[in-house]
């Protein structure tokens, strides 16, 4: 080591420098905003943990059997109803069955024979089918009309019955009633369900809940508006959008087709800064060293040292990104026929977190690295944006469906401060695509 | 607070050996506390722990230098090898002073002479930090040392 770095090693290493007051505030906000964001995030977490608890324990301890699971493979439907109204019972063709008073539908019968049990029915209007009339009987385990057909009856009392809704794959609004029994003993809701006929139909999901993950890319369109023309022009010019996404989970609950969603919503819009610096001064050094022999055969040394100033230009490029993480509220409407569903939906996304990376332009002209000074610009959390979709779902089975969803949000609020220069707002617009789980 | 109070005044002159600039050392010096009380975890009692924070500042000072001011180090065989005579001058001057002539240098040897003269370290760790040859980080302190002589020679650092 020369005397040089020693000097500055010995003087320089513990030199001290006084610092701005403003250093310690700004590190204790610092450590209390991560603090909060911290907190935040432990929050939604436990949060959904919640959602989905609740959820299961609804789904596999509180929520009825809504499935149809006959023990016995074989089901049958003992009559219907022929375009005329009249009821003919199928398993045995050749039997005809008296008409059935309409007072007997809503579970009552008023014809108390020795020689007919009480009959329950479900009615359901299955529209025009080319098999069945506009009203199909399904008949209880109890059921006989009119025949001493004790095949008939033992085939019933076989089957085990069991509650259920179903929704017809051919159209047509479906009512659906239960049924009590006029048993006098018990009560019981019960259904018959055809077999080879209604296996096409899907047991119903009508009021369900669902689970949603979704990706879309994304179009962010940047608003700057303020009085500062010269900051709005050299923003604009600096800063170009590139694809944008959005990614999320969402739970909801779907009553009669009106649906209500919530969830998590994580959107990165992403953009291009890029600017040319002139006049940037970079320096050379050129040492030049002589050597002087003189005529008594010593040397003399010389160095020159020269610094040059070279002038140019920097092209500085890069990628800036604001991301947020949002909780969606979401109301829409869907309409199901046969696997197609179609909606409308709208809400708000309330913002939770906004983080942001990358550069742009100060007042000055001067470049602002959002990493350091990003929090001097804009906020943490930016208040709510609307959110408004178009919604088609294809179902795959009765428990699963795919989606495409075009969507649109605009920000309420500006993700800029109160005391910035410009107010920075985004319209975003992309489809969103994904998978819907019912249960 | 202790701790910031304890270091901050060392810490801020390494940040301003660095940059250069006091505003600049300022937020620098804010990031690397705020990275320091997060980390504090994970600081595993190896060394002493003032070393801990240099290290952790010194290698903020380089993210932000390399990612801010674009400087660049030319990767230059240094074939110099010669005995000098230069006029003793370090020992007149001040700390004050010997602190503002290294200020003066430009940031690629100010940034070799500090890690390796003040910081302690070696031309190879150098290299691997700032991603150039040793033989570079070799030639930008004898360029350094150089200039930062005719700088208190010359007084320019007033």
């Amino acid at each position: 080591m020369d005397k040089l770095e020693k000097v500055y090693k010995e003087k320089i290493y513990d030199f001290q420098s006084e610092v701005s007051n403003s250093v310690w505030t700004n590190i204790s906000a610092s450590l209390d905003q991560n603090k909060r964001n911290r907190r935040i995030i432990v929050f939604m977490i436990i949060l959904t943990v919640l959602i989905l608890l609740i959820s299961g324990v609804y789904y596999f301890i509180l929520s009825s059997n809504k499935s149809v699971t006959p023990k016995n493979e074989k089901t049958s439907i003992l009559a219907v109803t022929d375009n005329s109204g009249s009821f003919k019972d199928i398993s045995t063709p050749n039997v005809e069955i008296a008409e059935i008073e309409e007072n007997q539908i809503n579970g009552q019968s008023k014809d108390n024979n020795s020689d007919q049990k009480d009959v329950s029915y479900l009615f359901s209007n299955l529209g025009s089918s080319g098999l069945f009339s506009s009203k199909e009987l399904l008949f209880p385990e109890e059921s006989k009309i009119n025949t001493n057909n004790s095949s008939a009856i033992s085939e019933i009392e076989n089957i085990p019955m069991l509650p259920f809704e179903f929704n017809t794959i051919q159209g047509g609004k479906t009512n659906k009633t239960k049924y009590l029994s006029n048993n006098n003993s018990e009560s019981q809701t019960v259904y018959h369900r055809r077999k080879g006929i209604l296996d096409d139909c899907f047991p119903s999901k009508i009021n369900s809940w669902l689970l949603e993950a979704y990706a879309s890319p994304l179009y962010g369109a940047k608003s700057l508006k303020g009085d500062n023309e010269v900051l709005k022009d050299s923003r604009k010019n600096s800063e170009n959008p590139l694809l944008s996404y959005s990614t999320g989970l969402r739970i909801g609950y779907n009553y009669k087709g009106a649906v209500l969603k919530t969830g998590f919503d994580f959107t990165s819009i992403n953009e291009k800064f890029r600017i040319i610096l002139k006049n940037v001064i970079s320096t050379q050094t050129i040492i030049t060293i002589d050597t002087i022999k003189h005529s008594d055969g010593t040397f003399t040394i010389t160095r020159d040292t020269t610094i040059k100033e070279i002038y140019g230009e920097e092209d500085i490029k890069k990628f800036n990104s604001y991301r947020m993480l949002g909780i969606p509220l979401i109301f829409g409407y869907e309409l199901k026929y046969q696997r197609h569903s179609f909606g409308l939906n709208a809400g708000v996304i309330i913002n939770m977190l906004l983080r942001k990376s990358g550069s742009i332009l100060n007042k000055d002209g001067k470049i602002t690295n959002l990493e350091d000074k990003g929090d001097e610009v804009f906020m943490n959390r930016t208040g709510a944006s609307l959110y408004s979709s178009l919604f088609y779902a294809y179902s795959i089975n009765d428990q699963f469906a795919v989606f495409a969803e075009p969507v649109f949000t605009y920000s309420l609020f500006p993700i800029t401060k109160k005391e910035y220069d410009l107010k920075q707002k985004y319209f975003t617009y992309g489809i969103s695509f994904g998978g819907r789980y019912l249960f | 607070m202790q701790l910031f109070d304890k270091y901050k005044k060392s810490m801020k002159s390494l940040c301003l050996r660095y940059l250069g600039d006091n505003e600049e050392a300022d937020d620098v010096l804010q990031e690397g506390f705020i990275l320091m009380f997060e980390k504090l975890n994970s600081y595993k009692f190896e060394g002493s722990f003032e070393g801990w924070i240099r290290r952790i500042m010194t290698n903020i000072c380089l993210k932000h230098l390399i990612e801010k001011k674009k400087f660049r180090i030319e990767n230059i065989e240094d074939t110099t090898d010669f005995k000098e005579e230069y006029i003793d001058i370090e020992s007149d001057l001040t700390t004050q002073e010997l602190m503002n002539g290294l200020m003066k240098l430009p940031y690629g040897y100010r940034t070799v002479f500090n890690m390796y003269v003040i910081e302690g370290y070696s031309h190879k760790e150098i290299g691997e930090k700032l991603k150039i040859e040793e033989s570079s980080s070799r030639s930008q302190l004898a360029k350094a040392k150089v200039f930062l002589r005719k700088i208190l020679k010359d007084r320019d650092f007033i």
